[in-house]
């Protein structure tokens, strides 16, 4: 029952986060520089989730066979690379590290 | 649709107009004009939806490994059910898997707050996006806002660079978001059902390198590429700080980092 309520309540909860500025930001007049903040907001959310699902990856395996993979993501999304590719290749890239550490 | 017709067919102006042919002579005519737009209409309204899911499939291949991470974990921690009803209501991996870790170790209070904390990053996607959506009907605000996450939050930008018509947008924004929550959830079902027979140490990996791809296209202008690194070196030194506030600390530096210095170019 407690896994029910922590689940809705959170379900809940991040309804209202993600409607709320819908309506509001929408009949807000922004500066020039408020604008490019919210703009830059999601990027600087997702570097940080980078950041930190990488580490605990890291500390779940292998350190050196995760940072290897995502520095080959890296290079591969600055060229503009799909998600798919870049997620293939680096797997690849971490697979190989994993293997050569295992052996 | 109705008023390029009568441009069309100058209904009320004298010889050149067809109103002599009568009523029903003009409703026959401006018929036969209006169903082959009707039909050309419909057919781009499907061609949108298939680009939008065509926009996303990609992206839910890539996410197969972190729903799998999360599916086996939440066949650990509630069961069958409450999981596929978090995937839908919280539609989002990092806080779900946080949400339920939290209830069983440190109970509701704890894992709403978790949950929420993780989440909080989704003001800044939905105010992203409103900048954008502010020529958007309501209903359509309030039918996308359950999609925001991560990589709709990317679609969402994408399509406003890319795509001035609203009505695609919409359309393109919806199948994208449904495309993603149909088959992450698939996904997550999956991973109940296998369970312990997958690895969920060496899948993680996937998390960050699906995300990268989210950045990329950000990476070549200078200002951004500050907001990234700033970003991800505050979340890496915060990462042990209780759940979420570290990834909002991150996030406000990393946007601090991104602005353009006093008179010079950003």
């Amino acid at each position: 029952m407690s896994m029910w309520i922590a689940v809705l309540g959170v379900g809940l909860g991040s309804l209202v986060l993600r409607v709320l500025p819908l309506l509001v930001v929408g009949h807000l007049r922004l500066t020039a520089e408020q604008e490019a903040f919210l703009g830059r907001a999601g990027l600087a959310a997702i570097a940080a989730l980078i950041a930190v699902s990488a580490r605990s990856a890291a500390v779940e395996s292998s350190a050196l066979a995760v940072v290897a993979a995502v520095g080959a993501g890296t290079m591969l999304a600055a060229r503009h690379a799909s998600m798919l590719r870049i997620v293939v290749i680096g797997g690849a890239v971490y697979a190989a590290l994993r293997l050569a550490v295992t052996l | 649709m109705a008023r390029v017709t009568s441009e069309r067919l100058p209904l009320s102006h004298g010889r050149a107009g067809r109103i002599r042919e009568g009523r029903a002579g003009t409703i026959a005519v401006v018929s036969v004009l209006i169903a082959p737009e009707r039909e050309v209409a419909h057919q781009d309204a499907w061609a949108d939806v298939r680009a939008g899911a065509a926009l996303m499939l990609p992206m839910v291949l890539a996410y197969i490994p972190f729903a799998l991470v999360i599916g086996v974990v939440l066949a650990d921690h509630g069961g069958v059910l409450v999981g596929l009803v978090g995937t839908w209501t919280i539609f989002g991996g990092s806080a779900h898997l946080a949400t339920v870790r939290a209830a069983d170790r440190a109970g509701v209070a704890v894992a709403v707050l978790t949950g929420l904390l993780i989440n909080a990053r989704l003001l800044v996607y939905s105010a992203g996006l409103a900048r954008h959506w502010r020529d958007q009907p309501r209903w359509f605000r309030f039918a996308a806002a359950p999609f925001v996450i991560d990589p709709t939050w990317a679609v969402g930008e994408r399509l406003a660079a890319e795509c001035p018509d609203p009505a695609a947008q919409r359309r393109r924004f919806l199948a994208a978001g449904i495309t993603l929550g149909v088959g992450f959830s698939a996904t997550v079902a999956v991973g109940m059902l296998v369970g312990a027979r997958i690895s969920t140490a060496d899948l993680a990996i996937a998390v960050p390198l699906c995300l990268l791809a989210l950045v990329g296209p950000s990476l070549r202008q200078p200002a951004n590429r500050r907001v990234v690194i700033v970003a991800a070196a505050v979340g890496l030194v915060t990462a042990n700080w209780p759940a979420g506030t570290g990834l909002l600390m991150a996030t406000v530096l990393g946007c601090a980092a991104g602005r353009p210095p006093k008179g010079g170019s950003p």
